[in-house]
């Protein structure tokens, strides 16, 4: 069995394992456990035919499951080495999601749950499909499938108005962005000859487009871009994202936001690097797509740091992170034609970023719902001191924040580090990519003070939760567990970047335009013991070694903990130091106080609560994430009888044909007199017919 | 297959007669000639597949030369007519299956006694002319069986005998039926200048005079189709009980329409530039007055009628597009009419339901209704998806062939963009609604509702959501063989 149908059978078993959810999902604590197992078993199978697919380095395929040559589709697996990579990711958070939902999802007690755990497979079952599919039409199908079940997770919360609007918002615009993908598709589809809707025929059609009609192509290749950078949350297209992601349970959201979201750049790979051949094409939406990218890196990331809600801060952190994929993206596809070195680098380390998004994305929206299953809060303004009783989810929580952050030596900072390369390196062929080099640079510093507002005011300070429930102790362990590992992941992956690099180089340059890309050692050097980047010739251009920085590390504290030693160092506690200054602890402990309870003073403002951090930076650039609220149009009076074919056509003809025979009826008076002079003025008339016919 | 054909036209008249007379237990007829009729509708539609398979009986000798000397009347089995029989027949049986219960005393919406006889003679009577007009070798017997499907759409419309419900049928019977007269024109012009009233005569008569007879047959098939600007009688109409609305009123009777211009097309493919132009303006002016429409709607019914006066406006460009020269249009029109057909009778069913526990189907007064009727929102759900085109759902695959037939019309792009403009409109207005009625805290009358309906209706509910998806299955292959 070859693994492209082993992992259909991983989605049979999840389409499986839905039905038996639904079946028994009045018994509440058993089906989160019978819905693990299928997932898991499921997972087992994707994890393994995604590694061998990527280990042998060859594209497989399950053969024609249902051939429809009427309209020249045909539903196979394919999998190849992109789709074995995203498999890899997709596999691990479902078996993390489903874990971490056995214990998360009880907190909705009121929530009938065949609506979760059926959808929440189903939806990964979609998500497979859509990574599975070398054929457009069933990419759709998988595409639309993955999205109605995620509308349906986001709407859990049935009875809460927020939800159900975040959730009609999420599924129109995502439908209204794939009726775009539909016709880009349809067109295409109307192009290849014979009419077809593989990944094949399309290119074809493609290449044939660029030379022939140059207009049309570059508008159905804006339709791809809208449709996939909707679902990738890239702003403007992606304003669903940050009121979707929080009304969906927190679990169901790091299912979201470790798959779904990255299939957008999934989409966008597929077509701008197998579909469009290089050329003038992939220069021009080079561009296009890093300004988009640089777009939502600066907006994204400096709206996050306004907000006082735990989830919606991950959301625009998601769209800011996205935004650095994209910008990666672009300076690819820019430098493809010209230097196709540095183009490989740049979309690797785009791909490298979404691996590690869909590390740390998830685990912080395990966290948030940490928080939210034991203080019942997502605002941050309500919560503090919360590392003492869940140390654990603290401890995770600030690995993610510090990786999303970038900071050294976590794996967001490899695939930050190699973009910053990527867009300076390409700044000779246009200079403005050393200007978007920077932006993402120093947004990266805002990304890490929007995690150190979410720390800050969810673990320092005064413990708010109660003696009784801080005993507690931390979340149940099948919520642990997930964070552990996606920890561990983001640590591992920091240290040892060589391991993913190793599977994203041979999923990327198993795309089209890439097939004559450089060897991975010819990029980043063949040392596991870190990255050394080579792109001009010997020379070498940057040298990360994160294994040696870290021994470093280690020796140093170990040396400083030995002088600490040594000296007898004595610990002391003090009052809180604030800036040079010490403060009562009282005006600066992590107030649980609401901005809206209390008007905004500039003591207020001063302490340490959530909403007062970051007040300058709010204040500059507040009207950047501008919220429109639309109008409401009144029905226009005109357009209602216009429509009313009976007010304006049928009543006036029947009160015609009513006033005519009335008007008729007349004739009849009974007179004979009146008779007879109808009969001679008739008779008058014919007689003049006659001599006029006659003449 | 000649006594399978016969027995398929004439077993709904002889069903209509029993429940007529018959004292008790017309329900159960009626189910078993339903059942029966759609089993012989697939059973003839496989026999005859792929090819035509055309039958004559009865001539009219006066009729002068070799026109009185051929018989006129019989069947005419061809992939057009199989898809239109087969839609007839199984939404035919979904709704007798489901009307058993609708139609009783614990309706919340309107408690129904009695007149079973009169509904079920009715029902049967326009299944058996729907069979009859859908399997017409010519205009005239098709003529003949328009009519009797308008007289069973007005008797049906009032069923209930209530004012509003008898001026509704009135007004259906006036506006359809006077437009019918265009048709009755055309089929002189036929006579007289085409010597005949085979679909393919049309072809043989001078150009002003075939645009002119197009014309007038369009007119006829405008009015029972509902569009600009007889489409006023439709909304009305839905004072007729749920299950007739779903038959008559989405899937079968407005479908006449639509069949007799593809029809036309079809077998001449002569239809006049302008007319062709004339058909896609009107249609298009009609989607968007009806799309234009919803907003207003409280009424799920109205709502939904608005809808299906929208899609036949769908079939309706779908057939301009075949007419300027888009053979995939065509087909893509004529598998409108089967996918459009069930997903919308799903939708009707389903409100029916609704109406049944609930008691009402006013929008403002319904929400969170999910929790008591899940089978309902299911099928509510799949059917708004399902209509809206939603791959890999019914209309999903009409409507694909629509859009891609637009491409090969010159400045069909116009047409294509404002099609799917309209889709995605009507897609989040279903949402709304649907999000509306199912989710949210459950209001006072869904509180008080019963949980989803009896098993009849839940049966009629599961095909339909099943039909949702297979609909295309069996319609792909046939409109396939529509070639000019």
């Amino acid at each position: 069995m070859n693994p492209a149908q082993v992992v259909l059978i991983g989605s049979a078993i999840l389409v499986v394992g839905a039905a038996a959810a639904a079946l028994s999902s009045r018994w509440r604590s058993a089906v989160g456990a019978l819905s693990f197992v299928f997932a898991l078993a499921a997972s087992v199978l994707v994890f393994s035919a995604g590694l061998s697919v990527l280990l042998a380095n060859r594209a497989v395929t399950t053969g024609t499951l249902v051939d429809l040559p009427m309209v020249g589709a045909s539903l196979t697996f394919r999998i190849d080495q992109l789709s074995a990579l995203f498999l890899l990711v997709i596999s691990l958070v479902l078996a993390l999601t489903s874990l971490y939902s056995i214990s998360y999802i009880t907190r909705y007690r009121d929530q009938h749950l065949s609506r979760y755990y059926p959808l929440l497979m189903l939806f990964f079952a979609g998500v497979i499909g859509v990574v599975c599919m070398a054929d457009w039409l069933f990419f759709l199908v998988f595409w639309e499938f993955m999205t109605i079940c995620s509308y349906f997770l986001v709407v859990f919360e049935k009875e809460n108005p927020v939800s159900l609007r975040a959730g009609l918002k999420y599924i129109i615009v995502t439908h209204a962005a794939t009726a775009l993908m539909l016709i880009a598709i349809i067109a295409v589809w109307q192009n290849a000859q014979p009419h077809s809707f593989s990944f094949a025929a399309a290119k074809q059609a493609v290449g044939e487009l660029a030379v022939a009609k140059p207009a049309l192509l570059h508008a159905l290749l804006a339709l791809w871009f809208i449709a996939f950078s909707t679902k990738a949350g890239v702003l403007p297209f992606g304003d669903w994202l940050p009121d979707a992601y929080p009304a969906a349970p927190s679990s169901a959201a790091a299912a979201f936001a470790g798959t779904m979201t990255n299939l957008g750049v999934y989409g966008i790979l597929r077509v701008f690097l197998e579909l469009l051949p290089v050329s003038g094409f992939s220069t021009a939406w080079g561009i296009v797509i890093a300004v988009f990218g640089v777009g939502s890196i600066f907006v994204g990331t400096i709206t996050a740091l306004a907000q006082d809600d735990s989830k919606r801060i991950l959301a625009f952190q998601m769209i800011g992170q996205m935004g650095y994929v994209l910008l990666a993206i672009g300076t690819g596809l820019y430098l493809l034609p010209v230097q196709p070195a540095i183009a490989m680098l740049a979309f690797m380390a785009a791909v490298f970023h979404v691996i590690n998004g869909a590390c740390y994305k998830p685990l912080l929206f395990f966290n948030a719902g940490s928080l939210l299953l034991r203080t019942g809060q997502r605002n941050l303004n309500r919560m503090s001191g919360l590392w003492a009783v869940l140390p654990l989810t603290a401890i995770t929580a600030l690995v993610a924040s510090l990786s999303i952050a970038g900071m050294p030596p976590f794996n967001g900072f490899v695939s930050k580090w190699l973009i910053y390369h990527v867009t300076i390196l390409g700044a000779p062929q246009l200079p403005i990519f050393v200007l978007f080099g920077i932006v993402a640079l120093f947004v990266s510093l805002v990304t890490l003070a929007a995690f150190l507002k979410f720390l800050g005011a969810a673990f320092l300070g005064e413990n708010m939760l109660p003696e009784e429930q801080a005993k507690v102790g931390d979340v149940p362990l099948a919520m642990q567990l997930p964070q552990v590992v996606l920890a561990c992941v983001c640590v591992g992956f920091g240290l040892l970047p060589m391991l993913p690099l190793t599977g994203i180089h041979r999923a990327v340059s198993a795309l089209g335009a890439l097939e004559s890309a450089p060897s991975l050692a010819g990029l980043v050097g063949s040392s596991w013991a870190g990255l050394e980047l080579s792109l001009f010739g010997e020379q070498s251009t940057g040298i990360w070694l994160p294994v040696a920085g870290m021994v470093a590390l280690v020796l140093a504290s170990l040396l400083a903990y030995g002088f600490s030693r040594l000296g007898a160092a004595k610990r002391r506690s003090v009052a809180v130091w604030h800036c040079g200054a010490l403060v009562d602890g009282e005006r600066a402990r992590y107030l649980v106080v609401e901005p809206k309870t209390e008007p905004a003073t500039a003591e207020f403002e001063s302490r340490y609560q959530a909403h007062g951090l970051y007040g300058a930076f709010k204040e500059a650039f507040q009207s950047i994430y501008p919220t429109v609220k639309l109008p409401r149009v009144p029905y226009p009076r005109t357009l209602m009888s216009a429509f009313d074919a009976d007010n304006w056509l049928f009543q006036p003809m029947l009160r015609a044909g009513d006033w005519l025979t009335q008007r008729f009826s007349r004739t009849h008076s009974g007179v004979p007199q009146q008779y007879l002079i109808w009969q001679l003025v008739g008779l008058a008339v014919v007689l003049v017919a006659i001599a006029l016919w006659a003449r | 297959m000649e006594p399978l054909v016969v027995t398929l036209l004439v077993l709904p008249f002889i069903g209509a007669l029993v429940c007529g007379v018959l004292p008790r237990g017309a329900k159960l007829v009626a189910a078993l000639v339903s059942a029966a009729v759609g089993g012989l509708a697939i059973g003839v539609a496989w026999g005859a597949y792929p090819g035509h398979w055309a039958i004559l009986y009865g001539r009219l000798p006066w009729l002068p030369g070799s026109l009185g000397e051929t018989p006129l009347f019989g069947f005419l089995i061809d992939p057009l007519s199989s898809l239109m029989v087969l839609l007839v027949t199984v939404v035919g049986f979904m709704v007798v299956l489901y009307s058993g219960e609708y139609l009783s005393a614990k309706n919340a919406e309107h408690a129904y006694r009695g007149g079973d006889n009169r509904y079920y003679f009715w029902l049967l009577f326009f299944l058996g002319s729907m069979v009859g007009l859908a399997f017409s070798p010519n205009l005239l017997q098709m003529f003949i069986f328009w009519e009797m499907t308008t007289l069973s759409s007005w008797a049906l419309i009032s069923h209930t005998h209530t004012n509003v419900a008898q001026r509704a049928g009135m007004k259906a019977l006036v506006l359809t039926h006077v437009g019918g007269l265009g048709f009755l024109i055309a089929l002189c012009l036929l006579f007289v200048f085409a010597g005949g009233f085979g679909f393919e005569s049309l072809g043989r008569l001078g150009a002003g005079m075939r645009g002119a007879a197009f014309i007038l047959m369009l007119v006829a098939a405008w009015a029972k189709s509902a569009q600009v600007p007889f489409h006023t009688w439709l909304p009305d109409a839905m004072e007729a009980p749920t299950p007739i609305s779903a038959y008559l009123h989405a899937a079968a009777m407005v479908k006449a329409g639509v069949y007799l211009v593809a029809r036309l097309l079809t077998s001449a493919w002569e239809v006049p530039l302008y007319a062709a132009l004339v058909v896609a303006i009107m249609a298009i002016v009609t989607i968007f007055m009806a799309i234009v429409s919803y907003f207003r709607q409280d009424d799920l019914k109205r709502l939904l009628a608005y809808s299906t006066i929208a899609h036949l406006g769908y079939v309706l460009v779908g057939c301009a597009l075949g007419a300027l020269g888009s053979r995939v249009a065509t087909q893509g029109a004529i598998l409108h009419i089967l996918c459009h057909g069930v997903a919308k009778g799903t939708l009707f069913l389903c409100v029916g339901a609704i109406a049944y526990g609930a008691g009402t189907r006013r929008i403002s007064q319904l929400s969170g209704l999910a929790s008591k009727m899940p089978l309902v929102a299911t099928a509510f759900i799949v059917g708004a998806i399902a209509v809206t085109g939603m791959p890999p759902f019914s209309t999903f695959w009409s409507k694909f062939l629509i859009f891609s037939g637009a491409l090969e019309v010159s400045n069909g792009a116009i047409v294509l963009v404002l099609l799917a403009a309209e889709s995605v409109i009507s897609f989040a207005w279903f949402m709304v609604v649907a999000q509306k009625v199912f989710l949210g805290t459950p209001s006072p009358a869904a509180a008080g509702a019963a949980g989803d309906p009896p098993p009849g209706m839940s049966m009629a509910l599961v095909i339909g959501v099943i039909l949702c998806v297979a609909a295309p299955v069996f319609g792909v292959p046939l409109v396939k063989l529509i070639t000019p």
